[in-house]
C-alpha cells in the first residue's frame, strides 16, 4: 500500500515538474526556430480582415482594423496578442523601429509564449538600438519563465502542488510519519509551484507605458511644456502610468509623478 | 348675607382655586437654548494663540444645534476653522427640590493675529437651531504683546529671500533659530505651516554636511525636520544654543508662492512655587509671512537650443591626460557650479557642437551633488591631427540680467600622437568585427485569427489554492498529533501488527509450510505474536486465548484455536503424523480472529 502510494505520488510529481521544464522550454529564444517568412507573401486561406487587407495594400485599413480589435475585450488574449504583434509588424514597415518594439512588448505581455513576437521584439529593439529586453541573469531567466505560463496554468501549477502536498500529508499523518521526508520535500518545493502565480499576480494590475519618442521624451513638473523641465525619459524606458489628460500623461519618474506628452508614449498593458 | 355677597365671595374663591389649576394646566414656556460668546484671553502674546469659546446650554431641555458661524473680517486676524463641541453636564436642585440637569456645549474658534496690536472682534452672527443670534453683546477686544522676554531669549531669523524668481529658479530659504542657554528647556517647535504643503514647489537635494539633528516642527504631530545643530554660539553678549533651517526649492509654475508666518516656541520649565509645583512658560518668536512671486522665463530672445539652465552658473572644465596615443580615450569632465536649476538642465550634446567632430564619444557620466553638476565625457580623438578640445558652450537664462547669455568652458590643449600610419580612424576595422550581425528579416504578420486553442479552464482562484496549501499545513501538523495520541502507526510494532496477516500468508505459501506442520505452527505463532505485540515464543504450547490479549473472543473461536493447536502440537510434540490443520484453515481463522478485534 505504502509502495503504491509513494509510486502514484512520485509519478503525480514527475508530472507537476515536468511541466515546468517544459513551460521554461517554450520560453521564447528569441530568434532561433523558424525561418522568417517573406514578406510579400499572398493572402493566406482563412486570413481575417487585417490580413486581407494588408496583402491588398491598403495597410492604414489594416492598421485600423488591429488596433480596434487589440483594445477590444471581447477577444481572446492571444488575439488580441495577435492584432498588437501584427500592429507591431507595420510599425516596423513603416521604419517606426521604437513603436514597433512596444507593440511586440504589448503582444507578449497578453500572450508570453508568443515566439514570432519575441523574436521580432528583439530585432525590433535592435534596430532601434535599444538593449535586449528581459535582462541577464538567472534571475531575469527565472522570472522571464514565470512569466510564459498563462494565468490558467500559473493558478492550476500553484492549485496542483498545493493538492499533492495534501494528499502526500494525509497519507504521512495516517501513516505515522512515514512519508514524511517526501512530505517535507514537497513543501519545500512548493516556491517551485507558486512562482509563476506570485509572479503574475506582483505583475499584474499595472498600466505601463513605453516611451517611443526618438530621442526620448523630456518630463515636466506639470501638463505645460513650458513649465519646468525635470528630466528626460530614455527612448524605448517603460514606466507607470498615473493619469491621463488631453496631450499629457502622468508617469512615475524616478518614483516621483510627473507629466509627459502623449504622443510620446505607448501603451503595453492592454 | 345677601345673594349677591355670597356670589362675590364665591368668586372669588373660585379664582384663587383656579388660577393654580390653569397654571398646571397651561404647558411650561419653551426654554430658549442660552448662548454665550467670549475670548479665551484678552491679552496674548504674538505667535501666542487664542481663540473664541462659543457656549451653548440649557437646564432640562434639549440644546438647539450650532448650525452656522458668520466670523467677520478683522485685519490682521485670522480665524480657524470651528472645532468641537466639548459637552458637559451639571446635576444640581431646583428651587422646589426638583432634579435639574444643565447641559452646555463649547465650541471654539482658533484666532490668530498677524502682528502686535489691538484687535476689536465684532459681534458673531450665530445660528442656534432656527434663530439667528448675535453674541456677545459688546465687541471682543484682543490685544497681541510682543513676547518680550521671547525676544530676548529666542532667536529666530531669516535671510533674505527674493521677492520674485523665475519658473525654475532655485530660491534657498535660511533660518537661524535657537535659544539662551540660560533657558531650562522643556520642549521647543517650529511652526512652519507652508513648509511640504504649497503647489508649484518642488523641493531639492541639499547637503548632508554638518551636525544634523531631528527638530521638531508643526503643524501636525510627529513631524520633525533635519537641521544643522551650530551648538554654543555668542550672540549680543549671551550664549545661545544655535541651529539652521536651510531648504531650496524651485517654483514650477507662474504664480505667488505663499508663505505663512514661521513661529518658534520654545518652552521654559520654571520649578517651585510656594506649593513646590513645576509650570512651563512658554516664549514665542515669529516671522511674519511673505511671498515669492514666480514669473515665467521670457520667450522673447530664447534661443532655440536653451538647455533650460536657469540662475547664476560658472562652468569649468578639467582633464586627466593631455598627451595620449591615437585610439586612447581622453576623460573630459565638465562642472557647472553655481545658484541655479543645476539639476534640471539638459547635458550639452558634443555631436551637436562645433567642432567636436573629430572626437567620437564613447560615453557620458552625468553626477548631481548639491551646487553643482558634474559631466564627464569619454572622448576619442579620431585622428593625429586634433590638437586641441573645443569650447563647450551652454545658453543660461542669466536671472540678474534677465536675459539669455552662453557661458563656454575654456579650449584645452591636447597632443595626439599618431599610432599606425594611415590608420586615420582608429575605429575602422574594429567596428566590423565586433558589432553582431542583426537578422534584418522580420517575421511577417499574423493572418489567421487565433483562439486559446481549446486552452485549459481558468482554474480555482489563487484564494483557493493558498486555502488549500494552508489547510493542508494545519491538517497535516494536527492529524499526525490526533493519530499519535493512539501510539505511534509507525512504530516498529504497530507495523509488524498491521503486517502479520499478510506475513502468515507469506509464511504458509512457503514449500516447507505443506509439508512441516511446525512450519505452520510457527507461523500461526508469529502471527498471534505479532498482532498481540508479545512474543512469538509466548504462543508456544498455548491453546486459548486469554483477557491479556486485548479482545474477546467468542467461544466458536477459542474452540476453533484449540483445535488447531491440537493439530498442530500433535504432529510436533507427539510423533503423530499431520494433521487436518491446513494452510486454508490457518488463514480463515486468523481473519475470523482480526474481526473479531485481535
Amino acid at each position: 500500500m505504502a509502495t503504491s502510494i509513494r509510486i502514484l505520488v512520485c509519478c503525480f510529481a514527475a508530472s507537476l515538474f515536468g511541466s515546468l521544464a517544459a513551460a521554461a522550454a517554450q520560453v521564447p529564444s528569441d530568434g532561433g526556430g523558424a525561418a522568417p517568412h517573406g514578406m510579400d507573401s499572398v493572402a493566406e486561406s482563412g486570413a481575417g480582415p487585417g490580413a486581407t487587407l494588408w496583402r491588398t495594400g491598403d495597410k492604414e485599413g489594416a492598421r485600423a482594423v488591429w488596433l480596434r480589435r487589440a483594445d477590444d475585450e471581447s477577444y481572446s488574449a492571444p488575439e488580441r496578442a495577435r492584432a498588437l504583434y501584427n500592429l507591431g509588424v507595420a510599425a516596423f514597415d513603416e521604419g517606426e523601429a521604437l513603436t514597433s518594439s512596444a507593440y511586440f512588448e504589448a503582444a507578449l505581455r497578453l500572450d508570453p509564449r508568443f515566439e514570432d513576437a519575441a523574436a521580432n521584439r528583439r530585432i525590433a529593439r535592435a534596430e532601434a538600438g535599444l538593449e535586449p529586453a528581459g535582462g541577464e541573469g538567472i534571475t531575469a531567466s527565472l522570472i522571464e519563465a514565470c512569466k510564459s505560463f498563462s494565468g490558467a496554468e500559473a493558478r492550476w501549477l500553484a492549485f496542483g502542488g498545493a493538492l499533492l502536498f495534501a494528499l502526500v500529508a494525509l497519507c504521512d499523518a495516517l501513516r505515522g510519519g512515514a512519508f514524511r521526508g517526501f512530505a517535507w520535500t514537497l513543501l519545500l518545493l512548493q516556491p517551485l509551484a507558486w512562482a509563476p502565480l506570485v509572479v503574475r499576480l506582483a505583475t499584474s494590475g499595472t498600466d505601463d507605458v513605453m516611451v517611443v519618442a526618438e530621442n526620448g521624451t523630456p518630463v515636466w513638473a506639470g501638463p505645460n511644456a513650458s513649465g519646468t523641465k525635470l528630466g528626460t525619459l530614455a527612448a524605448g524606458e517603460i514606466t507607470g502610468r498615473v493619469d491621463e489628460l488631453p496631450e499629457w500623461t502622468k508617469v512615475l519618474y524616478h518614483g516621483e509623478e510627473r507629466w509627459v506628452r502623449t504622443d510620446a508614449l505607448l501603451s503595453v498593458d492592454r | 348675607m345677601t345673594i349677591s355677597k355670597v356670589a362675590a365671595r364665591t368668586a372669588v374663591a373660585s379664582f384663587f382655586w383656579l388660577m393654580p389649576a390653569t397654571a398646571m394646566a397651561a404647558p411650561a414656556p419653551v426654554q430658549k437654548t442660552e448662548v454665550a460668546v467670549e475670548l479665551s484671553n484678552g491679552l496674548v502674546k504674538i505667535g501666542e494663540r487664542a481663540s473664541i469659546r462659543i457656549q451653548l446650554s440649557a437646564t432640562n431641555a434639549r440644546i438647539d444645534p450650532l448650525t452656522s458661524v458668520d466670523l467677520p473680517e478683522v485685519e490682521g486676524l485670522s480665524f480657524g476653522a470651528v472645532g468641537g463641541p466639548a459637552r458637559t453636564s451639571e446635576f444640581g436642585r431646583g428651587p422646589r427640590g426638583r432634579m435639574t440637569e444643565r447641559t452646555r456645549l463649547t465650541y471654539s474658534v482658533p484666532v490668530t493675529a498677524s502682528g502686535k496690536g489691538s484687535y476689536t472682534i465684532p459681534p458673531l452672527t450665530l445660528k442656534v437651531g432656527d434663530r439667528e443670534v448675535r453674541a456677545p453683546l459688546e465687541p471682543m477686544a484682543l490685544e497681541v504683546v510682543e513676547d518680550i522676554v521671547g525676544s530676548r531669549v529666542l532667536v529666530l531669523d531669516m535671510e533674505p529671500v527674493p521677492e520674485r524668481v523665475f519658473e525654475g529658479e532655485p530660491y534657498t530659504l535660511e533660518f537661524t533659530l535657537g535659544w539662551a542657554l540660560s533657558l531650562t528647556v522643556d520642549g521647543m517647535i517650529l511652526q512652519v505651516p507652508w513648509y511640504g504643503r504649497q503647489d508649484g514647489v518642488v523641493s531639492l537635494a541639499r547637503s548632508n554636511s554638518g551636525n544634523l539633528v531631528d527638530f521638531p516642527i508643526g503643524p501636525g504631530r510627529n513631524r520633525s525636520a533635519a537641521m544643522e545643530d551650530l551648538g554654543p554660539r555668542r550672540r549680543d553678549g549671551e550664549e545661545y544654543r544655535l541651529f539652521t533651517f536651510e531648504r531650496r526649492f524651485v517654483g514650477t509654475r507662474p504664480g505667488t508662492i505663499e508663505f505663512g508666518r514661521t513661529i518658534l516656541q520654545v518652552n521654559e520649565r520654571r520649578n517651585g512655587d510656594r506649593f513646590g509645583r513645576t509650570r512651563v512658560e512658554p516664549y514665542y518668536q515669529v516671522i511674519p509671512d511673505f511671498s515669492i512671486e514666480v514669473v515665467p522665463v521670457p520667450e522673447e530672445g530664447r534661443p532655440v537650443d536653451w538647455s533650460g539652465a536657469i540662475g547664476d552658473v560658472q562652468v569649468d572644465r578639467e582633464v586627466r591626460r593631455r598627451d595620449i596615443d591615437l585610439g586612447d580615450s581622453i576623460k573630459f569632465e565638465l562642472s557647472y557650479r553655481g545658484e541655479g536649476n543645476l539639476e534640471f538642465f539638459d547635458p550639452p550634446d558634443l555631436s551637436r557642437v562645433a567642432g567636436f567632430e573629430d572626437f567620437r564619444v564613447l560615453g557620458v557620466e552625468d553626477r548631481t551633488e548639491p551646487y553643482s553638476r558634474l559631466i564627464e565625457y569619454d572622448l576619442v580623438p579620431r585622428s593625429a591631427d586634433v590638437t586641441e578640445i573645443p569650447p563647450v558652450p551652454l545658453t543660461v537664462f542669466d536671472t540678474e540680467a534677465e536675459s539669455f547669455r552662453t557661458i563656454e568652458s575654456d579650449p584645452v590643449e591636447i597632443r595626439v600622437r599618431p599610432g599606425d600610419p594611415g590608420a586615420d580612424d582608429p575605429f575602422e576595422g574594429l567596428e566590423k568585427v565586433d558589432e553582431e550581425e542583426v537578422p534584418a528579416a522580420l517575421r511577417d504578420i499574423a493572418a489567421r485569427p487565433r483562439s486559446d486553442g481549446g486552452g485549459i479552464p481558468s482554474g480555482p482562484s489563487p484564494g483557493a489554492a493558498a486555502t488549500t496549501l494552508f489547510a493542508s499545513i494545519v491538517g497535516w501538523v494536527s492529524l499526525r498529533r490526533y493519530v499519535r495520541r493512539k501510539g505511534d502507526p509507525n512504530s516498529v510494532v504497530a507495523r509488524r501488527r498491521r503486517g502479520a496477516f499478510r506475513r502468515l500468508k507469506r509464511d504458509l505459501s512457503a514449500r516447507e509450510a505443506g509439508s512441516d506442520p511446525s512450519v505452520r505452527a510457527l507461523a500461526l505463532e508469529r502471527f498471534l505474536a505479532a498482532r498481540t505485540h508479545t512474543a512469538p515464543g509466548s504462543w508456544i504450547g498455548r491453546s486459548e486465548f486469554g483477557p491479556s490479549d486485548g479482545f474477546e473472543p467468542s467461544d466458536r473461536l477459542q474452540e476453533e484455536f484449540r483445535n488447531l493447536r491440537t493439530e498442530l502440537d500433535g504432529p510436533v510434540f507427539g510423533g503423530k503424523a499431520s494433521g487436518s490443520a491446513d494452510r486454508r484453515r490457518i488463514s480463515a481463522f486468523a481473519e475470523r480472529a482480526i474481526s473479531e478485534g485481535l
